[in-house]
């Protein structure tokens, strides 16, 4: 388990990092969610040596992380961080060296992630003569090289198309299954949502929530009713303590007390119903909540 | 670097340098070029005089007794060497001289046949044996003897002196000097340019992050300064052994010689001037963020080795002038003017090996700061990123 307790990181007047504690468990798929600005790329690079922390400690299974150990964990940055002319297996057989891999063992590694990625075909291309996506995919294979224990990538959905953000996810999936830890940084909730176990969001460099996702939500202290009817909606918000997330033509989003009983809820609804439907909050409305003021205009912050 | 791992990942970037800069057009093409640039520094200039010249004369016709010995001697006296043959025929010297087995043919003692034009060098020295020959016989009908005539005609034996331009300094040895420090220059100055641009490509595309993630900024800096200098070693050494090997060939009165131990050194200081700037281009490189700022982010060190070079320069009049003598051990400046010294006067012995033992000193010193600084700034971003910034930042990495 990958373990920061109390990071805090400032530069000059900015405060990129706040008392960051967060942990990434083994086996499980963490997403790391923020505005921009809230110190997600900053939490990262401290992990990887990259940013020393002014205070705050970092730990892998218990221990100080150094250099030995980071040789266990792979890092895929958000900006490309490859060589533009090198040849593309070249490259990868050279960062798995880095890792401490053998040439002979490089090599093979190299081979397998090319066909993993499908790009057995494009071994000897200069890696600038690849699509953004088939870039990104062997930014991700020389993070995945080594087999690392522990695998953080910053926004690797950023710029993909739906057919690659889906092998990108099967891909981050299975890596999580093989036992590594695995925390990714991204702004679309609702990918987030359907892809991790456990969240992390961080907002102005502090943790404001964190742990697994179905329990996040269910602790939740309300409940989201989704009504499509022919019906008269009024009556629905005659319910106690609900209140309207959302409301167009013939469709309402109430938000209610966990306390209040779905029965009720039913009652209230009546007949004349298309589609009903009770729920937790989702990612999205939990990070509203967590979140909470307006970051509009506040994206020149350091990340 | 303590350790047998740090050394293995500098090594792997050493190996990646290495591989991929020689795999470019650009070093292969560069490498032919100088190659055949140096040839031709050291072929071109001695082609016009190729040392003692052997001349070939035909004689036909009426040949006056003596006719070929005259020739001899008039050649010994002018430093060359002549070969004689007489044919039976004026046809068949004629038709020597039109399949260049002889230069010139003399017929009757009173026509000069040439191929295409008459050379007035050659020209000169028959007509002047021929002269020789005909005093002696007109002396000999006077009834002056053989060997007094002979006597008489001898001709004078000149010696020749080269003077050079500078007291002490000949003309060759300054030849010599000035491709040494030009040689040193362009290469240090190319190979430190390729540190510089190496390393803010690298933080530019951020490929240091991916590296630095699994290894420490100083293994980085290590193996890029030792991949880019093993090359621009091989290079230089290339180079040199061709100057050598060019030399040697061409084996002509003009060509410099040059000392066995220059060579050797020339080297050894290409190795010091390298190490002295690449480490310091390095640290420049790393306070840059793009590559159009890294020249500018290094015009400092730039401007100090060109100011080094020009100062060489300038001592090719005046080689132990103490000026000259104080650069040749400043570190900055040695690599460029120890071994102009070393071309051009008595050096004892004593002083390059202090002074590259100074250069050395000093790049144990440069790799220590150079290293502090590229370590506090290759993860910084943003604009160029103030010296004093980055070294305090260099604590907190490796």
């Amino acid at each position: 388990m990958l373990e920061l307790r109390e990071v805090s990181k400032a530069y000059g007047e900015v405060r990129a990092l706040d008392g960051c504690s967060f942990e990434v468990t083994p086996g499980r798929l963490t997403g790391f969610v923020g505005p921009n600005g809230a110190g997600k790329t900053t939490a990262m690079r401290v992990v990887f040596g990259l940013v020393a922390p002014d205070e705050g400690t970092l730990a892998w299974q218990g221990a100080p992380v150094d250099v030995d150990v980071r040789r266990r964990f792979g890092y895929m940055p958000e900006e490309r961080g490859l060589y533009p002319r090198m040849r593309v297996r070249d490259q990868l057989v050279f960062f798995g060296r880095l890792s401490g891999l053998s040439p002979s063992a490089a090599g093979r590694a190299a081979d397998r992630w090319l066909g993993t990625m499908g790009l057995a075909d494009r071994a000897g291309s200069r890696l600038d003569d690849l699509s953004h996506g088939n870039q990104q995919r062997v930014q991700l294979a020389t993070a995945l090289l080594h087999e690392p224990d522990l695998v953080v990538l910053d926004e690797p959905f950023s710029g993909l198309d739906p057919l690659a953000m889906e092998s990108m996810s099967s891909m981050l999936r299975e890596v999580a299954g093989s036992g590594a830890a695995v925390l990714f940084s991204s702004h679309q909730l609702d990918l987030v949502e359907h892809l991790c176990e456990d969240v992390v969001v961080i907002d102005s460099g502090r943790v404001v929530l964190r742990g697994r996702l179905a329990e996040m939500r269910t602790a939740a202290p309300y409940r989201f009713v989704d009504v499509t009817t022919h019906g008269d909606l009024d009556r629905l918000l005659q319910l106690d303590g609900a209140s309207v997330a959302a409301r167009t033509e013939g469709q309402v989003r109430l938000r209610v007390p966990r306390g209040v009983d779905p029965a009720a809820v039913l009652q209230a609804i009546g007949s004349d119903v298309e589609r009903v439907s009770y729920e937790p909050p989702t990612l999205s409305e939990l990070f509203r909540a967590a979140v909470g003021h307006d970051r509009a205009g506040d994206d020149d912050a350091q990340t | 670097m303590r350790r047998p791992e740090g050394w293995q990942r500098a090594w792997v970037v050493a190996a990646r340098e290495i591989r991929e800069r020689a795999r470019t057009r650009t070093f292969q093409w560069s490498t032919v070029f100088a190659v055949l640039a140096m040839v031709a520094i050291v072929v071109v200039p001695s082609l016009g005089s190729d040392g003692p010249k052997t001349y070939r004369v035909g004689f036909a016709g009426t040949v006056a007794a003596g006719s070929a010995d005259a020739v001899g001697a008039q050649a010994k006296a002018a430093d060359a060497r002549v070969r004689t043959t007489v044919y039976d025929t004026v046809a068949a010297g004629e038709q020597a001289v039109r399949a260049r087995k002889v230069d010139v043919l003399l017929v009757d003692g009173t026509r000069l046949a040439w191929r295409i034009r008459a050379d007035a060098t050659l020209g000169a020295l028959v007509a002047n044996a021929v002269q020789a020959v005909q005093v002696r016989d007109r002396a000999a009908e006077q009834g002056l003897s053989i060997a007094q005539v002979g006597r008489l005609l001898a001709p004078v034996a000149m010696t020749n002196d080269v003077l050079g331009s500078a007291a002490g300094v000949d003309d060759s040895a300054r030849d010599v000097a000035f491709w040494a420090v030009v040689l040193l220059f362009l290469s240090v100055s190319i190979y430190g340019q390729m540190v510089l641009t190496g390393v803010v490509q690298e933080k530019q595309t951020r490929v240091a992050e991916v590296m630095l993630s699994r290894m420490r900024p100083r293994e980085l800096l290590a193996g890029k300064v030792l991949g880019i200098g093993a090359l621009g070693l091989a290079q230089f050494a290339l180079i040199v052994l061709t100057a050598g090997v060019s030399l040697t060939a061409v084996d002509s009165v003009d060509a410099p010689h040059v000392a066995t131990s220059l060579w050797v050194w020339l080297v050894v200081w290409f190795v010091l001037g390298y190490a002295f700037y690449s480490v310091v281009y390095a640290a420049f490189g790393a306070l840059a963020s793009r590559v159009e700022d890294a020249s500018s982010a290094a015009a400092p060190i730039s401007i100090v080795m060109f100011a080094g070079y020009l100062a060489a320069l300038s001592a090719l009049e005046s080689p132990d002038s103490s000026l000259a003598t104080v650069l040749s051990f400043l570190p900055p400046t040695a690599p460029m003017s120890m071994p102009l010294r070393m071309t051009l006067t008595s050096v004892p012995v004593w002083q390059p090996v202090a002074a590259a033992l100074l250069t050395a000193a000093s790049v144990w010193l440069l790799v220590r700061v150079a290293g502090r600084v590229y370590t506090g700034a290759i993860l910084r971003s943003g604009t160029r990123i103030p010296l004093r910034a980055a070294w305090h930042g260099g604590t907190q990495h490796g």
